[in-house]
């Protein structure tokens, strides 16, 4: 894809993060087209903060943004988001179960309007289970028929991918390292700025973790901690390319309807 | 003395005259099939087929003059094209076969594509017949009687796990299920048909549709297996596998030798007599970057190396009509090298002439292999834009097709 050449700092757009305390200190933003990997383990958080940035994208900036959930159901990742006050009334949330209907369902959003599709390939996953999808037909080419298609269609500007871990476990891939070279260079391709949401603890994950830190634009890491007799959750930026950066751990909290990071709790140091 | 004056003189070799690009085009479209070549409409001049990402058959004349063209209209479903490689849904994925399936004299085309049809087309690019198999086709199909009724079938294998036995017409005649994906094409050997499978089998069917017998490599196998006649006439299979080994297998199935590099092989070996000694060589490329040269002992003669993997069959002729035979290779380097057949002897010692060291000559005329080993010999480089998938000869011309969809004419030049 051939991009305009950035001759000032000033000429990077970037998408915000929507966390209090962590826009600040990566200038404003993640830069857009950027593939940034959302890495933790269960309860961290990570697939409420990939939907918060889409959704506020989508009420703030009339973007489109698409939500690819390979595990997690549509029903129970909005009744997690309404639960933390988020008002899907607020966007045109367009959601796909059954890829028969992909065509006539991707119709369904709005143009100049912030748009919010959602993907649930677990429920896919179970209307397909009696086609007969042999070994080289990987849930990859799903999800980058997705993607492509979406994009032919609404022309959306985000994505959140939730999560590779669960696709390392649908997919047999062979040569992993190159396999997801050729992954996020077709995410590139897309012109999108993407979230990657990889999971942390998981066999599959570990092996072929190196090589998504390695491929990815961007790193945002979280973590609980135990604290005294609580758990503390943390957010750190391990890497994000043309980005000054604070790679502080901060403190990851939820309230008052947005995401802060913040000094405090745990000494991030010790 | 006559014998050092011959290696110093193919030491020296370059190639006579240089080859220069003649046509090109852009198709906008990537290209992940080698091309094909043959006088398909019996005109006593070649043409070159190439098959597209986006699903497109080409014809093209052995100059470059485009002659007609076919698009694979596909029938998968909405589902099923989602399971596709995006945006690749009709894509030719393997070298078209060329072959005259109803005794007219002309050459048929037949392609296979991702969703697993197999379409059949006159040599003017009418479309005779198709069929479709329950999954992707990425090897070519071949003509072999494989009933053994006198009669050749056309057999190719699919990704749903069978290998496919039709007649001329397209009619099926025998689906054969070997228990993975096939992206390999079939051979046929010793009255046996040969099928590799993508688990790294090399499994041999007899007449009766029976597994006579099953070779088990350690990788996925891709490459057409290829059949090695050898001095003293036995018959041997010669195929590459993932695993890094090139294997020849034995009549029975056994295994005669492997010869072990150092990556993955992807493509067929080709086995000609490359140096006019009327020995049969074995000439094929590696992910380790190399060319290799065996005898038919799987001994190597010699090897080259380029900058990246070499995936594409070589391809062996007289590009400048010399009389010797050349090996082109095209590597993901993004260059072609035209090897020189014969490579050469360099040499690091003679006994007796103190202070000739490193030269090099003809390995042919060198009665010991003590005093330097035989090297590949590079006689043009050919840059281009990108990787470079495959070549074939048109004519007096060389066709390099790339990644991102340039068909390149290559022209030698007195």
């Amino acid at each position: 894809m051939a991009q305009d050449i950035v001759t000032s700092p000033d000429g990077i757009k970037r998408v915000k993060t929507y966390i209090k305390g962590i826009d600040e200190n990566i200038q404003g933003g993640i830069p857009e087209g950027h593939i940034t990997l959302v890495h933790g383990s269960a309860g961290t958080m990570k697939s409420s903060l990939c939907f918060s940035i889409l959704y506020n994208e989508a009420i703030l900036n009339k973007k489109t943004g698409l939500y690819i959930s390979l595990e997690q159901s549509f029903q129970s990742i909005v009744k997690n988001m309404v639960n933390m006050g988020f008002d899907m009334k607020k966007i045109n949330l367009v959601y796909i179960e059954d890829l028969a209907n992909f065509s006539s369902t991707i119709q369904k959003v709005k143009k100049g309007e912030g748009n919010l599709v959602v993907v649930d390939i677990g429920a896919i996953r179970k209307l397909v289970k009696d086609v007969k999808v042999s070994e080289n037909r990987s849930w990859l080419n799903v999800a980058k028929n997705i993607v492509l298609k979406t994009k032919k269609a609404c022309d959306f500007e985000l994505l959140t991918f939730d999560s590779l871990s669960a696709l390392y476990t649908l997919s047999t891939f062979e040569n992993p390292r190159m396999e997801l070279f050729y992954f996020f260079e077709y995410l590139r391709d897309m012109d999108v700025t993407s979230y990657l949401i990889s999971e942390e603890n998981s066999s599959s994950v570990d092996s072929v973790y190196d090589s998504e830190a390695f491929l990815s634009d961007g790193i945002i890491v979280l973590r609980m901690t135990p604290f005294r007799r609580n758990i503390v959750r943390e957010i750190k930026v391990n890497k994000m390319r043309a980005t000054k950066c604070n790679n502080d751990v901060f403190s990851f909290e939820y309230r008052n309807g947005a995401f802060h990071a913040l000094y405090g709790g745990q000494n991030p140091l010790l | 003395m006559a014998s050092l004056k011959k290696i110093f003189r193919n030491a020296f070799r370059k190639g006579s005259g240089s080859l220069i690009e003649s046509k090109k085009y852009d198709l906008g479209t990537q290209i992940i099939a080698e091309p094909a070549s043959g006088d398909i409409d019996n005109d006593g001049v070649p043409e070159v087929i190439i098959g597209t990402r986006d699903g497109h058959v080409i014809a093209y004349t052995e100059t470059g003059e485009k002659k007609w063209s076919f698009k694979a209209s596909g029938t998968a479903d909405e589902v099923e094209a989602m399971f596709l490689e995006a945006g690749a849904e009709n894509s030719i994925d393997s070298k078209p076969f060329l072959y005259d399936i109803n005794k007219d004299g002309k050459q048929e085309v037949i392609v296979g594509t991702q969703s697993g049809v197999v379409y059949a087309l006159d040599c003017k690019g009418k479309h005779l017949w198709s069929f479709k198999a329950g999954d992707a086709v990425k090897g070519s199909a071949k003509a072999l009687d494989a009933d053994g009724d006198g009669k050749e079938e056309i057999v190719f294998g699919s990704s749903d796990g069978n290998a496919y036995v039709l007649d001329m017409r397209g009619k099926p005649k025998k689906k054969i299920s070997v228990g993975s994906s096939i992206e390999s094409t079939p051979a046929k050997f010793k009255g046996l048909m040969i099928i590799c499978t993508s688990k790294g089998e090399i499994i041999a069917y007899n007449k009766e549709y029976e597994k006579e017998w099953v070779y088990k490599t350690k990788g996925r196998i891709t490459a057409e297996p290829n059949v090695l006649i050898m001095k003293n006439r036995e018959e041997k299979i010669v195929v590459g596998s993932t695993d890094n080994n090139l294997y020849c297998i034995n009549e029975d199935g056994t295994l005669n030798w492997l010869f072990e590099t150092k990556g993955a092989i992807y493509s067929k070996a080709e086995i000609t007599d490359i140096n006019n000694d009327r020995e049969k060589e074995i000439i094929f490329g590696s992910c380790d970057n190399n060319l290799y040269v065996l005898d038919e002992e799987g001994k190597r003669i010699w090897s080259y190396e380029t900058d990246f993997w070499i995936i594409g069959t070589p391809l062996v002729m007289d590009i400048n009509d010399d009389g010797r035979k050349e090996i082109i290779i095209g590597s993901y380097d993004n260059n072609i090298y035209v090897l020189s057949g014969e490579g050469v002897y360099s040499v690091e010692y003679i006994p007796g002439l103190s202070g000739i060291t490193a030269q090099e000559g003809s390995y042919s005329d060198i009665n010991t292999q003590t005093p330097g080993e035989v090297i590949g010999k590079n006689l043009w480089l050919i840059r281009v834009e990108d990787i470079v998938i495959g070549c074939c000869q048109a004519g007096r011309n060389l066709l390099a097709g790339t990644k991102n969809g340039s068909v390149i004419w290559l022209k030698h030049n007195y």
